[in-house]
């Protein structure tokens, strides 16, 4: 008879051929192509010794094209839950060793299992991404098994926070899973996203393109939004979900994790005063506005090379978790446009979804002119900011900074779209539009029958300015709330912040909304 | 971890500076030297993943974040106008030394006076444009090597 001590020497046995392999083919192959092994990284990821691991012995059950002697048991991925700064979340990574990483029925069903148990327990989902893409000897049961993956991602969205770390190729189908979560860790180098491969284009379209010009960390990262974050390596990269996961509630039902205060709630920094200058032409990095008014170093960027004539992110007031959006007028002006519209939005919703209550900077002199942004769409696309705010039942707090003209005033959490209170600094200018323009429209004809028009155009611009150059014109009329020496931004914020800590919106009932895509 | 302040002594080549730092865990790290304040990206260490110091995001890069002009990498060192607008100004000269971050031009656009940064360091090589010359989305402004 076999006894205890054997049959639990075979559990372990198995278990560390299951880890590394009979002769290290789970790790080898990775670290040779500068890469992790997929459980090197759930070990960087998650709290020391947390990690419980899920459906370790499935085997796949598909034959022909010599599946039948690749029967390795997790099928190329490693599942289960563990814990991130004391709190726990599901988990998913990728095995490129095995078939590389390839999608397959099993693996399928391991990762579904997890993000239901996720659902059910009201837990963030992560999933670290690397994998040639759909199992090909499989067919049908591939792709099915990705349809599984993706309608659970939908039915995960607004739930429990989804989180894709991608540190490995993602190509054809496969890219819709991360692209349907709410955030996308890209790792320079390693990881590439992209819908159809360089061969296929070369094929249809005759462009050349190697992979890391089609979808690289740096492409997504700046051009198309696809990656709201890139790391420069896999540490990096596993850091900063953690650091991510640190602003975020487990699920839709909890608000998001305050921290004991580590900055003074009444810190007034007196160079918010002098940080706008006075001549609307001139440019000013809002970033640091943004430093001086909440908790210091507290600001984690979200999209930070992406459409940078905005900016978003999170960051802390006393202690509370907020969602910031604001523009950049150090980049384009500050001009709002397609792909920042598209960033603000995104992030707004998000917010609300997970109760992160939201605090707007403004400073936009508007909607891009041109041809281009009106052919791209520019009102389908800057409508999903009016459509985020006004949907957004968070606590809605707005500074205007300077400039909030016509329809970027208006979209940028306005009164009227229920921001619960809108503050303005001495330097707000709020109008339909600039000065100059104005005047051109309103004294066209005074203008061409003046002796000099120049001298005339000046003296009605100053006119213009006197009357929506400075706030109190809209402050008269209860437009915005109040009007704040910039010094006193923070502790304000926080006051605001605290009254609308238990703030319940009424939605009215529908099955959903129909947001401009 | 303390909430007090840290102050550090930091000697630059004869000078003696006092920085007043807030959080030594957080990146970036904020940091106080006479009056100023200076955010400090600090570079990942071979500690395990969990700190948060070990986060450094990539700084933004003007170039990068224009329009491409094609499905090809912009070319490198070209540093191109991200809007319509005119040229007001352009602070650099061919066989100039330039920093990432120092300013090469400035373009009015959107009633704006927008600095156009280096995104790298380099050399100028080209000078693509004047003052008082109109741009379009994606024309070259300065070429760097």
């Amino acid at each position: 008879m076999i006894d205890h001590k054997e049959l639990i020497a075979e559990l372990l046995a198995l278990r560390q051929r299951i880890r590394e392999g009979e002769h290290g083919e789970r790790v080898e192959p990775q670290h040779k192509r500068g890469k992790l092994s997929a459980r090197e990284r759930l070990d960087l990821l998650l709290d020391e010794g947390t990690f419980q691991e899920i459906d370790a012995y499935r085997l796949h059950r598909q034959s022909g094209f010599g599946l039948e002697e690749k029967r390795i048991p997790g099928d190329g991925v490693v599942a289960g839950f563990g814990k991130i700064n004391g709190r726990v979340v599901c988990v998913y990574s990728q095995d490129f060793t095995v078939l590389g990483g390839s999608f397959s029925e099993v693996q399928g069903q391991k990762v579904s299992k997890v993000i239901d148990l996720a659902l059910d327990a009201g837990v963030p989902i992560i999933g670290i991404m690397d994998s040639v893409g759909a199992r090909i000897q499989e067919g049908v049961y591939s792709l099915a098994a990705y349809s599984e993956l993706f309608w659970r991602n939908t039915q995960a969205s607004g739930v429990v926070p989804q989180i894709s770390v991608m540190v490995g190729p993602c190509a054809g189908g496969s890219v819709y899973s991360p692209g349907l979560t709410d955030f996308i860790i890209m790792t320079e180098g390693i990881s590439q996203m992209f819908v159809t491969g360089p061969k296929v284009i070369e094929a249809v379209t005759r462009e050349h393109v190697d992979k890391q010009t089609l979808g690289s960390a740096q492409v997504h990262g700046t051009r198309s939004g696809v990656a709201h974050f890139v790391a420069a390596d896999e540490r990096q990269a596993f850091a900063l979900t953690r650091q991510l996961l640190s602003y975020l509630p487990s699920n839709y039902a909890e608000m998001p994790p305050a921290t004991e205060p580590k900055d003074d709630p009444w810190r007034q920094d007196e160079t918010l005063d002098t940080i706008v200058p006075t001549d609307p032409t001139e440019a000013y990095d809002m970033h640091q506005v943004i430093e001086r008014i909440f908790d210091l170093g507290s600001f984690l960027p979200v999209h930070q090379r992406f459409a940078t004539n905005a900016i978003v992110g999170f960051a802390r007031l006393h202690g509370q978790v907020v969602g910031v959006i604001a523009n950049q007028p150090a980049v384009k002006a500050g001009v709002l446009d397609i792909d920042s519209a598209d960033k603000i939005a995104r992030f707004i919703r998000f917010c609300d979804a997970f109760n992160v209550p939201l605090i707007s900077l403004i400073d936009t002199p508007g909607f891009m002119p041109g041809v281009m942004q009106e052919h791209g769409g520019i009102i389908r696309h800057g409508a999903k900011i009016v459509y985020a705010y006004s949907e957004a039942t968070v606590p809605k707090i707005a500074v205007i900074l300077r400039k909030a003209y016509g329809g970027a005033y208006i979209v940028m959490s306005s009164k009227y779209i229920r921001t619960d209170l809108v503050f303005a600094w001495p330097t707000a200018e709020i109008a339909v539009m600039g000065a100059e323009g104005a005047v051109n429209i309103l004294y066209a004809r005074e203008l061409k029958a003046a002796e000099d028009p120049q001298a005339e155009r000046e003296k009605y611009i100053a006119q213009y300015r006197q009357k929506f150059g400075r706030p109190y014109y809209a402050a008269a009329s209860g437009h915005i709330d109040e009007i704040l020496v910039p010094h006193e931004t923070r502790p304000r914020l926080i006051a605001a912040l605290e009254l609308l800590k238990n703030k319940r919106a009424q939605t009215r009932p529908k099955k959903h909304g129909n947001i401009p895509l | 971890m303390t909430t007090e302040h840290y102050r550090l002594r930091v000697r630059v080549d004869e000078r003696e500076y006092e920085v007043e730092v807030e959080d030594l865990q957080a990146n970036p790290v904020i940091a106080r030297v006479e009056g100023k304040t200076y955010r400090v990206f600090v570079e990942p260490s071979e500690q395990k993943g969990e700190s948060a110091a070990a986060v450094s995001p990539v700084v933004p890069s003007a170039e990068a974040a224009a329009p491409p002009p094609t499905v090809e990498a912009a070319a490198p060192g070209a540093i191109t106008a991200p809007m319509p607008g005119d040229v007001v100004e352009v602070k650099v000269q061919v066989g100039d030394q330039v920093q990432a971050g120092d300013p090469v031009c400035v373009l009015d656009a959107m009633k704006m006076k927008n600095v156009i940064y280096a995104p790298q360091a380099g050399r100028v090589v080209a000078v693509s444009v004047t003052a008082g010359q109109a741009v379009d989305y994606g024309d070259v402004l300065v070429r760097l090597a």
